[in-house]
């Protein structure tokens, strides 16, 4: 496959990432006209750049719904989306290991402690949220610094401490659904820990959109430099990859981007680890196109899965069931495909 | 001597399938029909049997000295009908700060803060007599085992569709109360009886003259969970309450659930388009105004976002709901009940049953949903 | 004689814990066109050297320069553009085009933020081409053999435009004629001014390099100096610690290493 083909391909991904979002902001449990769904976001544009309002044929519950309800939601999903994606891909990229995935080091264990911490003491949604963000990063910090303690600053030794840390904040989850008393908080931190956009407001998606968007514009820009990295810390090294550098940077923006995913919508597995396999099996191992594709079809998966998770039953599925039922099946497939090789 | 090793290891294969399937049925509460208050004395005369929820026969005394009232609402029914005395643990939650008020000895129960799964021995300790409890069978087996007297006195299922029927059931709930911790707490019943009569005689001679297109529709919000998205679901007494204010409950035709209370969709809510939104177990009415989701809601437009008094236990489940009601009656229908003075009803109930001179500020603090300075 | 490109002096290295170094007192220096090999047991600290030559290991005694300058305070990209490694044959995780592959050695010149431009690609194509694998362009590293694989890894480090290569065990898993193959290559690599230093453990290969030989023996010691002087038999004897005979063959015009093997019974 030519590089052209590829770009053509990206191209392609980014198309109906749009066409996706488009048609799933028209899908709700109130029925909205598509016409009208059109209309108001035209409106939105009109009004606040040309100043020039359209002719308003739709009600306030309409807008409420279309601009306060389903695209933040559809926003959110997209940044989750493509946030766990690229985390994944950048991380499988630098540990060598195509069964790496985003909470490697331990990020979504910290930050589902974080929030529980913050649920136990009954803080308001923004105060989760951010407590959520300072425990993912309090995670991977003390991750990273375990290599240091012992001065072996190999990635065996980081996937180890990883795996100590989750462990260690998997024991503290434990320990909050212990204390949480059953009637209000305990359901609380369990449907937190399932994943749901169900509550998202603009509000929140705007406090973490620029932080993710910084991550997401320095991972693509370093995406060549994760193919050096995928050679092997020595090879690297001897091509003039600051190794500790570019990885410590790469882990910096998958944390960013996952702690900031975790922090929207509770934690949600399986897709870090799906969709980059996607992605490779469509365009190919080059993180050039593979990580450029990860970000475009994560973000499109994760606006289908949400429309589903809000439009099956009566109630909302937590997204993380969704995403296994969905994932472990495609996973499944993607190895007989055997683009998996697992050494 | 392979044969017989075969054979002996499908025969433990078979047994142990065996053993399997007869574990006992799912968790979670007994689907016994509606409690009927049934005791039938002649196994003692300190103690009778009485059928609970379960359907389980259980020997209990007659007067209960020792009581364990964990099931949410039993602590204030106990309170109610006179005999909080006798009671020496309770539900974490329901030792609240206005119980702690009005009965001051509340501050020195045994505050049991898993009461769902509660630890048999720490109730052993306190020599306890008599646990009133929600009817999981589990828990109560577990305290039947350690050899205490455990009785499921939850609702597994709703049992009623109909402002009559609720009410009846209603009254069914505080006649298992009053039948279970012995006395002379059915004669206080009765007295309770006869005021909640009295005051749903003059709700409906009033909300009778409308029609129920009328009735304003409402939005009746548990807790501050989900951000004002978990409300209270159809046969939840909040809906019987609305009911007989005069109001119809948004939530009504909900998918049921068994707890009846349960999470909506913003989507179902703006579809609703509800006249009144009512905060039950919370306080924050920024909750609801500070969320651009809900501004395009009647409701919000027109600022009727309300936060619901809370008193010796929530009103909408302990014995205050006839509080809760009047209060409802004039939130829905100011015009029809001008007269009805809430701060002088409060205080006359409080005084009534609980035995407790209740100030004008304090009347006032109860109705605010705010803790007594 | 021209200005070494690497220098070694005095280069003793132990690891943290133990008493004994691994080797001591190493002493060489390569210049351009030069070709340096070391010959050793195995575990007498070949890949140490090495990882030590390349900035890996930096906990040793003694000093590495490179174009005068100490390794050890080179930032490492001026260091790749400098010196470049071929590591030993292994298969790759992922599946790049020998093309791709080949251009991960312009990484060096290119910054941070940055992917290939057309001009890195041209010069990818020219080490390929230069290496007389063109066939070989748009295959996937991990479909091609053992052989292939080495030269498309030197192909690399000819882009890389370092003057300096040093290659570990080059002829390991490859079949005869790809050894002598390498081999080949890199007696013109160094024709043609780039100096290389490598490890082996055949000495028949160092004869055919015909450069300077370093053998590491088991004490740690490095003995270097030109081919003849170093390269004797019971040198070599010691060494791999077997009956083996030097020989001098007419026919070829060179010398030989031949194992003694066991004699058969008359």
């Amino acid at each position: 496959m030519s590089h052209r083909t590829k770009r053509w391909m990206l191209a392609g991904f980014a198309v109906v990432l749009v066409f996706v979002f488009l048609i799933c902001l028209c899908v709700g449990r109130f029925y909205v006209p598509p016409l009208q769904t059109a209309r108001i976001l035209f409106n939105c544009l009109a009004e606040g750049i040309f100043h020039a309002p359209l002719e308003v044929t739709w009600n306030d519950s309409m807008e409420s719904i279309i601009l306060n309800v389903r695209f933040p939601r559809l926003l959110a999903a997209v940044l989750v989306g493509a946030g766990l994606s690229v985390s994944g891909a950048a991380y499988q990229g630098v540990f060598k290991n195509p069964l790496v995935s985003p909470d490697l080091l331990g990020v979504s264990a910290g930050a589902t402690v974080g929030a529980s911490l913050a649920i136990l003491l009954g803080c308001a949604s923004t105060l989760i949220q951010l407590s959520a963000l300072a425990g993912g990063f309090l995670a991977v910090f003390i991750t990273v610094s375990i290599p240091k303690l012992f001065r072996n600053n190999s990635s065996t030794m980081l996937v180890l401490a990883g795996i100590i840390i989750a462990g260690f904040m998997s024991s503290l989850q434990s320990l909050m659904k212990y204390i949480a008393d059953p009637e209000v908080e305990l359901s609380s931190i369990v449907f937190w820990t399932m994943g749901s956009l169900a509550s998202i407001k603009m509000t929140d998606v705007l406090m973490v959109a620029p932080a993710m968007l910084a991550a997401f514009v320095a991972v693509i820009a370093m995406r060549w430099r994760v193919n050096l990295l995928s050679l092997g810390e020595s090879e690297a090294l001897s091509l003039g990859v600051h190794v500790s550098r570019v990885r410590g940077l790469l882990i910096l923006c998958s944390t960013v981007l996952t702690a900031c995913s975790v922090c929207m919508c509770g934690t949600i597995g399986w897709i870090g680890l799906v969709i980059p396999h996607f992605s490779r099996l469509i365009i190919g191992e080059d993180n050039r196109y593979m990580i450029p594709a990860s970000v475009l079809l994560g973000a499109s998966f994760m606006v289908i899965v949400d429309t589903f998770a809000r439009n099956l039953t009566g109630s909302e599925i937590p997204l993380s069931i969704i995403t296994g039922v969905l994932g472990t099946p495609v996973f499944i497939w993607l190895l007989k495909m055997q683009k998996v090789r697992v050494q | 001597m392979k044969k017989i090793i075969s054979i002996l290891l499908s025969l433990t294969l078979i047994l142990g399938l065996l053993a399997g399937c007869s574990t006992p049925a799912a968790e979670g509460e007994c689907d016994s029909p509606a409690p009927s208050p049934s005791a039938s004395s002649g196994a003692g005369a300190d103690t009778v049997l009485y059928t609970d929820n379960c359907g389980r026969e259980v020997e209990i005394p007659t007067d209960p000295q020792r009581i364990a009232a964990l099931y949410g609402p039993t602590f204030e029914a106990s309170l109610l009908l006179g005999l909080a005395d006798r009671v020496v643990a309770s539900m974490g939650g329901s030792l609240t700060a206005w119980a702690q008020v009005v009965y001051p000895r509340a501050a020195e129960i045994a505050s049991i803060n898993n009461p769902q799964t509660p630890n048999v021995e720490d109730l052993t300790a306190l020599d306890v007599d008599l646990v009133m409890h929600w009817s999981t069978p589990d828990a109560l087996e577990n305290m039947e085992n350690a050899g205490l007297t455990a009785l499921g006195l939850s609702a597994a299922e709703p049992t009623w569709s109909t402002t009559d029927e609720y009410v009846q059931a209603v009254k069914d709930e505080y006649r298992t109360y009053a039948t279970v911790l012995g006395d002379d707490a059915m004669e206080r019943y009765q007295l309770w009886e006869a005021y909640f009569d009295e005051k749903l005689d003059y709700l409906d001679s009033r909300i009778s003259t409308l029609s129920q297109e009328d009735y304003p529709t409402v939005y009746y919000i548990r807790s501050n969970e989900n951000d004002g998205l978990q409300a209270y679901l159809n046969h939840h007494g909040a809906e019987g309450e609305v009911m007989l204010a005069g109001g119809t409950l948004v939530t009504g035709d909900y998918d049921a659930s068994v707890n009846s209370y349960g999470t909506v969709t913003m989507e179902d809510v703006i579809g609703w388009d509800p006249e009144i939104i009512i905060l039950g177990r919370c306080t924050d009415t920024g909750m609801i105004y500070d969320n651009p989701a809900w501004s395009s809601i009647t409701a919000v437009q027109n600022g009727d976002v309300y936060v619901g008094p809370n008193g010796v236990f929530y009103w909408d489940s302990s014995s205050e709901r006839v509080l809760n009601i009047l209060w409802l009656a004039k939130l829905l229908h100011p015009d029809l009940f001008e007269d009805l003075d809430m701060v002088a009803e409060v205080q006359e109930y409080y005084s009534t049953f609980y035995g407790y001179d209740l100030s004008e500020e304090h009347a006032k603090l109860i109705l605010a949903h705010q803790d007594p300075a | 004689m021209a200005e070494p490109i690497l220098e070694v002096r005095d280069l003793t290295f132990s690891y943290e814990g133990f008493s004994t170094p691994v080797f001591r007192d190493i002493s060489f220096s390569v210049s351009p066109g030069d070709i340096f090999v070391i010959l050793g047991a195995n575990g007498a600290g070949k890949s140490t050297l090495l990882n030590c030559m390349t900035g890996i290991l930096t906990q040793y005694r003694g000093e590495i320069l490179l174009h005068g300058r100490p390794l050890r305070q080179i930032p490492i990209r001026e260091r790749a553009l400098m010196m470049g490694y071929v590591p030993q044959v292994a298969v790759p995780t992922f599946n790049y085009t020998v093309r791709d592959y080949v251009v991960m050695g312009r990484a060096p010149h290119i910054g941070l933020l940055g992917t290939p431009s057309e001009e890195e690609y041209a010069r990818a194509d020219a080490a390929i081409r230069e290496m007389g694998i063109e066939k070989l362009s748009s295959k996937l590293v991990t479909r091609i053999s053992g052989g292939e694989r080495q030269q498309v890894q030197i192909a690399r480090v000819l882009t890389q435009g370092a003057n300096l290569i040093i290659l570990d065990e080059p002829t390991n898993h490859l079949d005869f004629g790809n050894q002598l193959k390498i081999l080949d290559i890199i007696k013109s690599l160094s024709e043609q001014g780039l100096a290389i230093i490598l490890t082996t453990h055949m000495p028949d290969h160092a004869i055919l390099l015909d450069g300077r030989i370093g053998i590491l023996d088991h004490t740690g010691h490095m003995t270097a100096g030109a081919l003849r002087d170093v390269l004797t038999e019971s040198a070599l004897k010691q060494l791999y610690d077997t009956d083996l005979r030097l020989l001098h063959i007419d026919e070829l015009g060179r010398d030989i290493c031949v194992a003694v093997g066991r004699r058969k019974a008359p």
